[in-house]
């Protein structure tokens, strides 16, 4: 419930906002704030959300292995 | 020297760091309970990168010190890969802010109040954030100035009866660990707490007095490494190494042993209260920068309509986040002093070291 | 009214005739006319009788006039203008839009023949209220005068306690309708200029109907419409209205309010009173710390009880745990809910006591502390804690000197109850933290409202939180006393 009223709050926040900033001639303004209001309510859309990618898991995917072998060739234990 | 109209003094500067430092870092004490009684090295260790990182920093603002920050970075690298660099720093700033965020909630949540849903202390905290944002950074500067007598009362009161728990010295013997798991732990407090302070190159054009910028710096990094010290200190002597290896909140759990006499115990609510003013002072600096950089890189008009968006975006993202506790603890251990290294060091290097040569080459120009 | 500009005619009857058009169906509107030897409508008084002194103005002018009426026509104008000038301070206007003006300024107006301006002169003569004692901001060291409604003499009473030239007052009509005076007061050299001017640019470009009151003037200059702290400090006593003005503030006078307001202020001086300069340094501290005390009881007093005893029990001592648990026992709401009855009720009383007749005032108050004290913890719908607790927040509101900021605290008391019941500490840091921020974020004027480093050095910065002895304080140091020091 939360989270859609928070999706439905922020794309129509995107909406209107981006409405006024065309209409007084700040496009990029206005697609910028689109894209980032349509980034948030994904992810708070229940079963996309959850499944979206985040910081956390890129990192773990791509530093995760570096960080392993690091670890274990200074003889860090897990 | 008085600061200019739209700048804050080098003291202000140097309490909003060390605010913004001590907020966390007494929070798990990871490097602590890895290397024991050799955590002040790592600190150490955290606190001279640091320094040198940032000293690497302001040399390089200081060619072009009519610019921001963000601009001498377009100049030195070039306006369209500055912005792919200050990208990485977008990234960095969203996994800070959401590990900070669940840290907080995770902490409420198995100290304070299990029963309230994690999603609501987020939102609380990312309304709270974004309204503090949006107030601007004066009105931010001027309630960390005046915030920060009650936290320092509180946590000397605080250091001061847990010391009285505490009888021998619980950082001897000394050198008990090899050099690469000090250099690790030197990594991981670079990491937590230290290393975040490279965010604060992004403010240096907000401080009046240039010359003490880096007077600032040092005592702000030194202050918050002293805390950070007796923090451990205490609660390895009071709690002992093999609890504070167990504990998941070590610094809390000593606290949690303070008695006011045979009456008043367990005052480490109070504590808590005050605490979570200067964690939140973390995540407002964290969002205000990313707001900041955000405008630069996409080249925004008007900010202010992106605040409630950005935090509401740092909501979703913290609530997607670190979902497990021991995750996060395994995170903050292994993956992160890694994945922060771009933003920290090696940009910074670069815009040193490529900064050094064009901007040299532009001011002889 | 909207008089149009236009000169005055010579003739004093026609003049007469145009200002009785204009006054028609006024009651108060009264013409002498001074008939002489050489025929009617040669000279001729007109005036409203409600503000007027009539009795001064026959006394000293008219009957005096009336002796020179017997003179010859070619000495008769000098003689009438010379027993006008003798009377007082005599205004010559000669635009016909001024005339009406003057009259509602408790003027008389003489019009004289042949001559194309008319002769004012102000004889007030309506009651004001006599100079009392200050009813909100008591004191007992102090002085015991107020503000009243009369403008000039508010005027007065800053002249009597600030006498040199560097005191600027500079007035102002506001209101189309109600052509109310406005003064703003302030020291040159002390003041700083930018706020002067912006406050002269304001006030000149102010419009409205009907000046009332100085809370329009206030909404007026204030930078933020909507927070509910008030960035402009009123106050009813001259005595810090002069300390003010030494303090390079502005200070503005309306006419038919008895409250000055004072600009640029800030959180600190909205939390020491006078009283404050005429008790010794000591004890001046003592009791800023009192209040200190008191203002952090009146806002967090309720959200601080809810949070321990619903989320924190294990804060609380064991003993006084067990009495609150046991107190508890058979109360149907939840300790949120009990405070919030409590504090209405303290709200709906506060505000009756307000408008009651003195001669109820007291039985109703009585009345009120035993159904609320008592029946109510008696039939079980309140624990006796949150009585205590809701009546300790009550009294320490009382001790914030500025009522303004004193009804802000008590509007925010209840959404930081609100916040403590759902989240306990966590919601009362959250709470705090946007209260701060929020204040930080005010203006007064352009002047930060909470600044904890004032931009006027470590003196003013550590004025704002303690009273500092005479000597230390700027400008109010003494020489070493007379004496020989080789007398034993």
């Amino acid at each position: 419930m939360l989270h859609a009223g928070i999706a439905v709050l922020v794309l129509t926040y995107g909406t209107i906002v981006g409405v006024i900033s065309m209409r007084r001639k700040r496009g990029r303004d206005a697609l910028w704030l689109v894209l980032l209001c349509c980034l948030t309510s994904l992810y708070e859309l229940p079963h996309i959300g959850a499944n979206m990618l985040t910081v956390e898991k890129a990192h773990k995917l791509v530093y995760g292995p570096i960080a392993r072998t690091v670890m274990s060739k200074l003889g860090i234990g897990d | 020297m008085p600061a200019k109209q739209g700048q804050i003094t080098f003291t202000s500067f140097g309490c909003l760091l060390f605010s913004y430092l001590s907020g966390f870092s007494t929070l798990f004490l990871i490097e602590a309970k890895f290397l024991n009684q050799d955590v002040w090295m790592a600190y150490s260790i955290g606190m001279a990168l640091s320094f040198g990182i940032l000293w690497l920093l302001h040399r390089t603002q200081i060619r072009l010190p009519n610019l921001t920050m963000l601009e001498v970075f377009d100049h030195a690298l070039g306006k369209l890969f500055s912005r792919v660099v200050l990208c990485f720093y977008l990234v960095y700033l969203l996994e800070i802010q959401g590990d900070a965020s669940q840290a907080l909630t995770s902490f409420y949540r198995s100290v304070v109040l299990p029963n309230t849903p994690t999603n609501s202390i987020l939102l609380m905290l990312a309304l709270t954030t974004t309204y503090a944002v949006s107030v601007g950074f004066h009105a931010i500067v001027r309630s960390v100035l005046l915030a920060l007598p009650f936290f320092l009362l509180g946590i000397a009161f605080i250091l001061l009866m847990i010391s009285q728990d505490v009888h021998t010295n619980p950082f001897l013997p000394p050198f008990r660990h090899s050099a690469a798991l000090i250099g690790y732990g030197g990594l991981l407090s670079f990491f937590l707490p230290f290393g975040k302070s490279i965010v604060f190159c992004f403010l240096f054009d907000r401080i009046g007095s240039g010359r003490k910028k880096m007077a600032s710096i040092f005592a702000a990094l030194f202050l918050a490494g002293l805390y950070l010290c007796a923090a451990t200190y205490l609660t390895f002597g009071s709690l002992g190494m093999r609890l504070t290896s167990h504990s998941l909140f070590p610094f809390f759990s000593a606290i949690q042993l303070v008695k006011l006499g045979e009456y008043l115990e367990r005052i480490e609510i109070m504590i808590i209260g005050i605490w979570t003013l200067f964690t939140v002072f973390e995540i407002i600096v964290l969002q205000y920068i990313f707001v900041q950089l955000f405008t630069h890189v996409f080249r925004i008009q008007r900010p202010k309509w992106f605040v409630l968006p950005i935090g509401l975006l740092f909501f979703a993202i913290s609530e997607r986040s670190f979902r497990e506790v021991y995750d996060q603890d395994y995170y903050n251990s292994h993956i992160a002093p890694f994945s922060t290294l771009i933003p920290t060091v090696v940009i910074p290097l670069l815009l040193f070291v490529v900064g050094s040569i064009r901007l040299k080459r532009l001011s002889g120009a | 009214m909207q008089q149009q500009a236009r000169p005055l005619h010579r003739s004093s009857a026609a003049n007469i005739q145009a200002l009785q058009e204009t006054f028609s169906d006024n009651a108060s509107f009264v013409t002498r006319d001074l008939s002489c030897r050489t025929g009617p409508d040669r000279a001729a008084f007109a005036y409203l009788d409600v503000l007027v002194d009539e009795k001064l103005l026959h006394q000293n002018v008219i009957r005096k006039m009336n002796e020179d009426l017997e003179l010859p026509y070619d000495q008769f104008d000098l003689k009438v203008l010379g027993s006008l000038y003798s009377a007082g301070k005599v205004e010559v206007i000669d635009d016909w839009s001024a005339v009406p003006e003057f009259l509602y300024q408790a003027g008389a107006v003489l019009f004289v023949d042949g001559h194309p301006c008319v002769y004012g002169i102000l004889m007030p003569g309506y009651d004001t209220r006599s100079i009392g004692e200050p009813k909100i901001e008591v004191n007992v060291r102090g002085p015991r005068d107020s503000f009243i409604e009369d403008h000039d003499k508010n005027l007065s009473m800053i002249y009597r306690r600030l006498k040199t030239s560097d005191l600027k007052s500079l007035s102002y009509i506001i209101g189309t309708q109600s052509r109310t005076k406005v003064t703003l007061l302030y020291m040159e050299g002390k003041m700083d200029r930018e706020l002067a001017a912006k406050l002269r640019r304001k006030l000149a470009d102010f419009q409205c109907d009907v000046l009332l009151a100085n809370t329009q003037i206030e909404e007026l200059i204030q930078d933020s419409a909507y927070s509910p702290f008030p960035q402009i400090a009123n106050t009813e006593r001259p005595d810090r209205v002069v300390t003010s003005l030494s303090r390079g503030k502005a200070v503005i006078l309306t006419d038919g309010t008895p409250i000055a307001l004072i600009a640029p202020t800030t959180f600190f001086e909205m939390l020491h009173p006078s009283e404050d300069m005429y008790e010794r340094f000591h004890f001046a501290n003592f009791i800023r710390i009192i209040r200190t005390i008191t203002l952090f009881i009146s806002l967090f007093g309720p959200s601080l009880y809810i949070a321990l005893t619903t989320f924190h029990l294990e804060m609380i001592p064991t003993p006084l745990m067990m009495a609150f648990l046991t107190s508890k026992a058979g109360i149907p709401f939840p300790t949120f809910v009990e405070a919030l009855i409590m504090e209405t009720a303290f709200e709906i009383l506060r505000e009756a006591s307000l408008r009651l007749p003195k001669v109820v005032g007291q039985s109703v108050s009585i009345v009120g502390a035993l159904i609320i004290g008592e029946a109510a913890v008696q039939s079980g719908i309140v624990s006796r804690p949150v009585v205590i607790v809701v009546a300790m927040t009550g009294i320490s509101s009382f001790t914030i000197p500025s009522f303004g900021t004193a009804l802000s605290i008590r509007l925010l008391r209840f959404p930081l109850m609100l916040l403590a019941s759902y989240a306990g500490v966590l919601g009362m840091a959250l709470g705090f933290l946007v209260l701060l921020l929020h204040l930080c974020s005010l203006h007064s004027i352009g002047v930060p409202y909470l600044n904890p480093i004032s931009a006027d050095g470590w003196k003013k910065t550590l004025q704002n939180y303690v009273r500092l002895p005479a000597r230390l304080r700027n400008g109010t140091g003494s020489r070493e006393p007379d004496y020989d020091k080789n007398i034993p």
